[in-house]
């Protein structure tokens, strides 16, 4: 393992250490292990190091080595440039290759850095509030399942008296009306508990946070705004601290801003304390009100670890308490990074990293390929070198030389891509990722783009260095025919390449095919309902103004009333929540049919939410039995629902659901008439699942403040906007409209993100087939080159030009086989890895996987044809004559 | 590697400083010729058990220090066990230069270190 010359002097003398020293060892009682571990490592360091010195040392075969003299730092240097120059010139000859290599790498390197911009900022960069690793937001879950949830008031209670974190809060959000000089401004809000602030740890930049005598009922009305507010609403003035302002009718005084990169847990722009009258209150006391989001902060010297633990003991000792409602539900502390992506996106971007890797290895397998062809027609000058005195290590730093020039160049092409293509995709990426909007080019990028760029001309200049040098060794053992054996390894070596680089290019065209599928298939889901000309707003009735359920219930059926007669308008509505994930709010209830025992096992879980009259025909929900909610529909008549199919069909069967009654066994416990069934709609987004829905009326018992006004207009959505304002403006000009939305625009949010990995992963593909397609073709023509000789005698002999094309062809068949065989072999067991990226298809998708090699087969084909024709037309007499 | 003929060999005080490792090997040597095994010990018991030289680390320094002309191999040696194979270095006469102009250079050092009282001065 060691160079020859060093062997020769201290082998043996290291053999007898090592004899000496497992000796030493028995003796003393040094445990055996720790020997052969320093042995090893200390050898390992000796072989890296003697190679490294002899490649350094000059061929020994030179007698004069002993008086060559010691080169002085200036001399060393203006030699590196002397060779850097003799690169530059010796790429600027070979201009085509130059040209091909640079712009195929520029492509793979600006790919990578840009999909590594966005992971960092997505994922990597470092939180902006101190200690971020240690803040956490408690969920609960249900045992078994990997969704988690928002926790109960009682939860809480437990972690703060118990001591379980350092701090801990739990905040809810709210939509609050701030009026303004001209219209009211609908802001988004969170009251929070009072550890909330000291939990975040992130502190004001100007004023100060909610603190304890905010909480007292008796206190005034204090607020925290958001920077976006103080800029956006009051013109970031200077003097803010003490401003007065009226929300939702209360004034309110404003105590401090946080600073602007303050978006989590709550990207809110109001920050107002929680008042809870009293801890003992029944529903706060209720272990399956799970209506708080929480955060906090772990203690010193805690970790996740054992701070779930502490949890998970709790959350038992209430799930035996109250089993009928809590039994194998738990609680435990999600990090941050987690709580605010989730899993698709991590999920995604490391396919897309993944996926741009292989573009990368495609396009240095190119070049090296590249550079092997160059390097074969370059041997003449290489013996030359060789005859002038250059040593291995000499031959090998010009090939390095060469490659870290063209690495550059095409670092430097590739970042002015990256810096593009990073525009591009925060452009079409979904708006809900946190942070992507502010990925961009940084010093991280820049870096990793040159450490790339370095390491990749690394790569494939390992290619033509081994080749230079083992046709040094050659020559120097006197072997004249090293043409021939160096042509032929090197051929043998170009078409492994182009094997692998095949096999690459199917890997990721089955992932593009995959995912281009995907989206298709969710474009054409049946999402339930009309999407076309549906506009909804939310809005939010101030409990101060409207404080009985009858004023609540009178101010929504009024606009609704106003909004179906008005010009333009077909149909409205209004509803506690929209499908398609366009927001809104809806509670997580269990169902109980008459009649039947209100135990676990005869309940249906359903999303329960609240809806005027008109409001299914406004969506496009076909009513598929029975009625729509009317106006005699209140607390002076019986009860009733409606709800969907997937409901009917958990609670009953195939029987028929109207004037049945179910309650929900819970918390209303009223037992309601179903009066009419509507079709089942896509709720959270156009790939969910069915869910059992549930509609109440809103003038019974469920005045909610929260609505989403739906109306379907006469051509054109967003031409109902203006009527809508001005009707709700008509019935109470201080309530602000929000989130306004057309249903075509909510699907196409709903899909943004699997879009945009469909959009990258075809772009990568394409650009690795054509990259493939290259690949090919140079072999080929190269090895038609290699045998212009041969052709020409066989087409002298009689040959056809048919069976010289074939001649080939038959070159190609088993190389894109094997790469294609290969290819497909990996993409399936890498499809079976990422199934759960993708809708509705996988591994088992025959289609993709048959489609992508017929694909790659006719690329390879037509690749094949040019180089398969020159051959042909080879003349005999011209190919036999150039010797 | 032969070292080079002594009319090419520098002054010694251009090889200054030694590395530490070089120093201690030199300094070991110069008690008498040792092999490879014996300047471990060596300096195992000087540094009362904290410096552990392995065989490569050892022999690549001895490499470097045999290619300046600093050590040579000893002659063969017959063994009292009779241990024909071990091979044994010694200093080279340009090599006790080198030593001895390192120690100078060290305990010009080491009065420095006294006069800044980073430590105390110690019995000459």
């Amino acid at each position: 393992m060691l160079p020859r010359a060093f062997r020769a002097r201290y082998g043996a003398a290291i053999a007898d250490f090592h004899r000496e020293r497992l000796a030493e060892a028995d003796r003393s009682g040094e445990p055996p292990f720790r020997v052969w571990r320093r042995g090893s490592a200390d050898l390992l360091a000796l072989v890296t190091v003697e190679w490294w010195h002899a490649l350094a040392a000059p061929p020994p075969v030179r007698a004069v080595s002993s008086l060559t003299p010691r080169l002085s730092a200036e001399d060393r240097m203006s030699i590196i440039v002397q060779e850097a120059a003799q690169a530059v010139r010796s790429l600027r000859r070979s201009a085509a290759f130059t040209v091909a290599a640079v712009v195929t790498l520029s492509l793979g390197i600006g790919s990578t850095t840009a999909i590594f911009s966005v992971v960092r900022s997505v994922l990597l960069a470092p939180l902006p509030f101190p200690d971020a690793d240690r803040v956490v937001e408690p969920d609960a879950r249900k045992l078994g399942t990997n969704g988690t949830w928002s926790v109960t008031y009682g939860d809480f209670m437990d972690w703060r008296d118990q001591h379980v974190f350092a701090q801990v809060a739990v905040y809810q959000p709210a939509n609050m009306d701030l009026t303004g000089p001209t219209e009211p401004v609908r802001v988004s809000a969170a009251a929070v508990s009072p550890q909330f602030f000291g939990a975040l740890g992130v502190r004001q930049q100007v004023g100060r946070p909610l603190q304890a005598a905010d909480f007292a009922l008796d206190a005034g009305y204090a607020a925290v705004i958001s920077d976006r507010l103080w800029r956006s609403q009051f013109g970031a003035r200077p003097d803010i601290i003490g401003h007065v302002v009226e929300i939702n009718a209360i004034k309110r005084t404003i105590v401090g801003v946080m600073p602007a990169e303050a978006r989590w847990p709550i990207d809110a722009d109001l920050w107002v304390p929680l008042r809870i009258a009293s801890e003992l209150d029944p529903d706060l006391q209720r272990r399956d009100n799970f209506v708080f989001e929480a955060i906090a902060r772990l203690k010193p010297g805690a970790t996740l670890a054992s701070t779930d633990a502490q949890m998970a003991i709790l959350a038992a000792r209430v799930a035996a308490e109250h089993p009928d409602i809590r039994a194998g539900v738990t609680t435990l502390a999600t990090p941050v990074i987690q709580a605010m992506l989730g899993s698709t996106t991590p999920r995604a971007l490391w396919l897309l990293l993944g996926a741009v890797t292989l573009l990368l290895l495609i396009g240095c397998v190119n070049v090296a390929n590249l550079q092997l062809a160059r390097a074969a027609a370059r041997q003449r000058e290489i013996a030359v070198r060789v005859a002038l005195g250059a040593s291995r290590w000499r031959l090998v730093r010009q090939s390095l030389v060469e490659s870290s020039a063209l690495g550059l160049a095409g670092g430097v092409l590739g970042v002015a891509i990256a810096i593009w293509l990073v525009k591009g995709i925060v452009a079409i990426a979904p708006q809900d990722v946190p942070r992507i909007a502010t990925a961009s080019l940084d010093r991280w990028a820049l870096g990793f783009g040159l450490v790339i760029s370095l390491g990749v001309s690394l790569l494939f200049g390992l290619a033509p260095a081994v080749n230079a040098v083992r046709q040094r060794d050659h020559l120097a053992m006197g072997e004249g025919g090293g043409r021939t054996s160096v042509g032929r390894n090197s051929a043998r070596t170009r078409r492994t390449l182009v094997t692998v680089e095949l096999a690459l290019s199917v890997v990721l065209l089955v992932g593009a095919g995959l995912a281009v599928r995907s989206i298709a298939r969710l474009r054409r889901v049946d999402t339930g309902f009309d999407r076309r000309n549906v506009l909804t707003a939310s809005i939010s009735v101030p409990g101060i103004k409207y404080d009985t359920p009858a004023k609540v219930v009178a101010f929504m059926y009024q606009l609704r009333e106003r909004l179906a007669e008005a010009p333009g308008i077909q149909a409205a509505g209004i509803a506690s929540a929209s499908p398609l994930g366009a927001g809104g709010f809806y509670l997580g209830r269990e169902m109980v049919a008459e009649g039947r025992d209100p135990s676990p096992a005869n309940e249906v879980s359903i999303n329960w939410n609240v809806a005027t009259p008109g409001y299914f025909a406004a969506l496009g929900v076909p009513l598929v039995a029975g009625r729509d909610f009317r106006l005699t529909d209140d607390t002076a008549a019986p009860p009733v629902m409606i709800v969907n199919q997937t409901f009917a069909r958990r609670m009953f069967g195939s029987g028929n659901p109207i004037g049945r009654r179910a309650m929900s066994s819970r918390d209303e416990k009223v037992e309601r008439e179903i009066i009419g069934v509507v079709g089942d709609v896509k709720y959270y987004a156009a790939a969910d699942s069915s869910r059992a829905l549930v509609w109440v009326p809103y003038a019974q018992h469920n005045a909610w403040h929260q609505g989403i006004i739906t109306v379907r207009a006469r051509g054109g959505g967003l031409n109902a906007l203006a009527v809508v304002r001005r009707e709700l403006h008509a019935l109470d000009p201080n309530i602000a409209l929000a989130n306004v939305i057309t249903m075509d625009e909510a699907m196409s949010r709903s899909m943004a993100g699997d879009r945009l990995v469909a959009i990258l992963l075809t772009t990568f593909a394409s650009l690795a087939l054509v990259l493939a397609a290259i690949g090919v073709f140079g072999v080929l023509s190269y090895a038609v080159a290699q045998r212009t000789r041969e052709m020409g005698i066989r087409l002298a002999l009689g040959a056809r030009p048919r069976d010289i094309r074939r001649l080939v062809a038959g070159e190609t068949g088993p190389m894109v086989g094997a790469g294609v065989a290969v290819g497909l072999a990996a993409a399936f067991g890498l499809a079976r890895l990422a199934r759960s990226m993708w809708y509705d298809v996988g591994p088992n998708d025959p289609a993709t996987f048959i489609g992508v090699a017929v694909v790659l087969g006719v690329v390879a084909v037509a690749a094949a044809l040019v180089p398969a024709r020159r051959a042909a037309r080879v003349d005999p007499v011209i190919a036999i004559r150039n010797e | 590697m032969p070292p080079a003929p002594k009319s090419a060999w520098p002054e010694p005080e251009s090889l200054l400083p030694l590395k530490s490792v070089d120093t201690l090997i030199l300094t070991m040597l110069a008690a008498g010729d040792r092999h490879g095994y014996g300047i471990r010990q060596d300096i195992l018991a000087h540094s009362d058990g904290k410096i552990e030289l392995e065989a490569g680390n050892l022999y690549r320094h001895m490499r470097r220090l045999e290619s300046k002309g600093l050590i040579e191999q000893a002659p063969q040696r017959r063994e009292p066990d009779g241990d024909e194979r071990r091979i044994y270095h010694r200093l080279t006469p340009f090599g006790h230069r080198v030593l001895a102009a390192e120690m100078l250079r060290l305990r010009a050092l080491v009065r420095l270190a006294v006069s800044r009282q980073i430590i105390a001065p110690g019995r000459a």
